[in-house]
């Protein structure tokens, strides 16, 4: 006779429950918003058709113009990422059980900062816009908010990791909480400081076209306007410009790691 | 007698080459600063009214709260569904992108590159072009969130399948197995846990991408933000970005458990 002998029999009961939950929920939200897969799947060929009609060729005759809008985009993302990379590494230092002993402080820090990082990007900056009106100060501050509240964390983590083993012993021989900081922790933290501070610019060179479409500056600003205008042709070449800035800086950027030999995050 | 002697903790070539690093640091950051332009004048004197704008935003409008919950599940609803199809579809294409299963090595090729062109492009600008095609609305919106979600997801998930130990492979080929038994018995186990981390991880940002949507008119309870923007309304925006909060913060607290599967 032969007889089946099941591969796995771990808790199969369970599993099953917790996929059903999951395929109801997913069902739940298809049927609420009255949207059907199959109107998905016809959408995207006629997606891709309406893209070639209307936005082949990329109309390049105003490059000139695009350059200025290119190089603000890289200032923004430089600027953003200085001034954010040099406060999330205050607020880490707030942030990390080792390097801040007092439980209110820390827990104040880590509220605000889940506060920044919790509330999307663009509805920063139309709070921003609305209090301070349209320039490139508010632009720049929304990349700084979204950037802070991700780059606290990830620092935050580092500097819990580092303090676990090494800063004791400097804590041991009498050092003072300056000199930890500086001769302990701050030598230790180059490498992931590095790392997340580079990925945090690819995001702030992504993040500046979206701030455009709030007209905030940049790239971003010309595309919602071309688009809104249907000069589709136009819209085209500065998405290509976008797409190969971005693939640049990855580009860069891991070329980059690569020479200082810091490693994927 | 013994001299006192101090022993400096770097080196003075060390110190020299921090100290460039230093100054070049500074330097790129002044240069942008200078050349970027910006309106500090126009800013420091639109400050001078911060407090009184704050002060209105420091209360609740109690009323706005159910259409706020209801818009809420609307933008969740969308970041679900873009996420449920996207997950799908990436799946697919990780099993025929990834190097080590690939049926042909075009297929990597063409699968990782068209992922990275849907990356490159920022998920705004890709609903931008997407509502100039078939106008607003929910499938729209899906659709939107559908594409982002294959281009962070597609390339998550190759790169857990490319870190697999090849000995599977061949220990199950040596057993006889077909390729597809090498997929579900020699894969899926391994995969799954990881699979699951990154979706959790996309799940919060695929929520975040719905909200912002709402702010350029797709819909949900970013939608609502901008039309009390634009009515002035302060009480009603403080309450909504309170339930965007609350209901963010509780997404990220309830997936952490799942997403330090992530390897």
């Amino acid at each position: 006779m032969e007889r089946s002998i099941p591969l796995s029999v771990e808790k199969k009961a369970k599993t099953y429950l917790n996929l059903g939950l999951l395929m109801a929920v997913v069902l739940f939200c298809f049927l609420y918003l009255n949207v059907n897969v199959g109107d998905i799947v016809t959408a995207l060929p006629n997606l891709v058709g309406f893209l070639v009609d209307n936005f082949m060729p990329p109309n390049f005759t105003n490059l000139g113009v695009y350059m200025g809008a290119v190089m603000d985009t890289i200032l923004f993302a430089i600027v953003g990422t200085y001034i954010s990379a040099f406060l999330a590494f205050t607020f880490g230092i707030l942030m990390s059980e080792a390097m801040m002993p007092n439980p209110w402080v820390r827990g104040l820090v880590r509220f605000f900062i889940s506060f920044l990082r919790n509330i999307p990007v663009l509805i920063w900056a139309s709070l921003l816009i609305f209090v301070f009106g349209i320039g490139n100060m508010v632009g720049l501050i929304a990349l700084i908010l979204a950037t802070v509240g991700f780059l606290s964390r990830s620092y935050a983590e580092s500097i819990n990791e580092i303090a676990g083993s090494k800063l004791e012993s400097l804590r041991a021989s009498g050092a003072g909480w300056w000199q930890i900081l500086f001769h302990g922790l701050i030598p230790e933290f180059i490498p992931s400081w590095m790392n997340w501070t580079l990925f945090s610019f690819e995001i702030n060179i992504r993040a500046s076209a979206i701030l455009g479409t709030v007209g905030a500056g940049g790239l971003g600003i010309l595309i919602q306007t071309n688009l809104n205008m249907r000069n589709f042709t136009e819209a085209a070449a500065l998405i290509v410009i976008l797409v190969a800035m971005v693939l640049l800086t990855e580009a860069a950027v891991s070329l980059l790691r690569k020479r200082l030999s810091i490693g994927g995050h | 007698m013994m001299a006192e002697q101090k022993i400096p903790l770097e080196l003075p070539k060390e110190k020299i080459s921090r100290m460039a690093v230093g100054i070049i640091l500074l330097l790129v950051f002044v240069l942008s600063t200078h050349f970027l332009d910006l309106n500090v004048a126009t800013f420091v004197s639109r400050l001078e009214n911060f407090p009184r704008i704050a002060g209105l935003f420091m209360r609740l409008n109690p009323e706005a709260f159910r259409p706020g919950i209801e818009q809420l599940i609307l933008s969740v609803a969308l970041g679900v569904c873009g996420l449920a199809i996207g997950g799908g579809v990436s799946f697919i294409l990780a099993f025929l992108g990834a190097d080590n299963l690939a049926p042909h090595p075009l297929f990597s090729v063409i699968i990782k590159g068209f992922v990275s062109l849907i990356r490159a492009i920022p998920n705004l600008v890709l609903i931008l072009m997407i509502v100039a095609s078939m106008g607003m609305g929910n499938t729209a919106g899906v659709l939107g969130l559908t594409l982002s979600s294959i281009g962070f997801l597609t390339r998550a998930f190759i790169s857990t399948i490319e870190d697999q130990d090849t000995a599977i492979i061949e220990t199950l080929q040596a057993t006889g197995a077909s390729k597809v038994q090498i997929i579900i018995h020699g894969f899926f186990p391994n995969v799954l846990p990881a699979f699951l981390a990154w979706i959790s991880i996309r799940m919060e940002s695929s929520v975040a991408e719905s909200i912002s949507l709402g702010v350029i008119g797709v819909g949900g309870i970013g939608m609502l933000v901008s039309r009390s923007i634009r009515q002035h309304d302060h009480p009603t925006v403080s309450t909504l970005i309170v339930i965007i909060f609350t209901a963010m913060f509780i997404l990220e607290m309830s997936l952490n458990r799942v997403k330090k599967n992530r390897t």
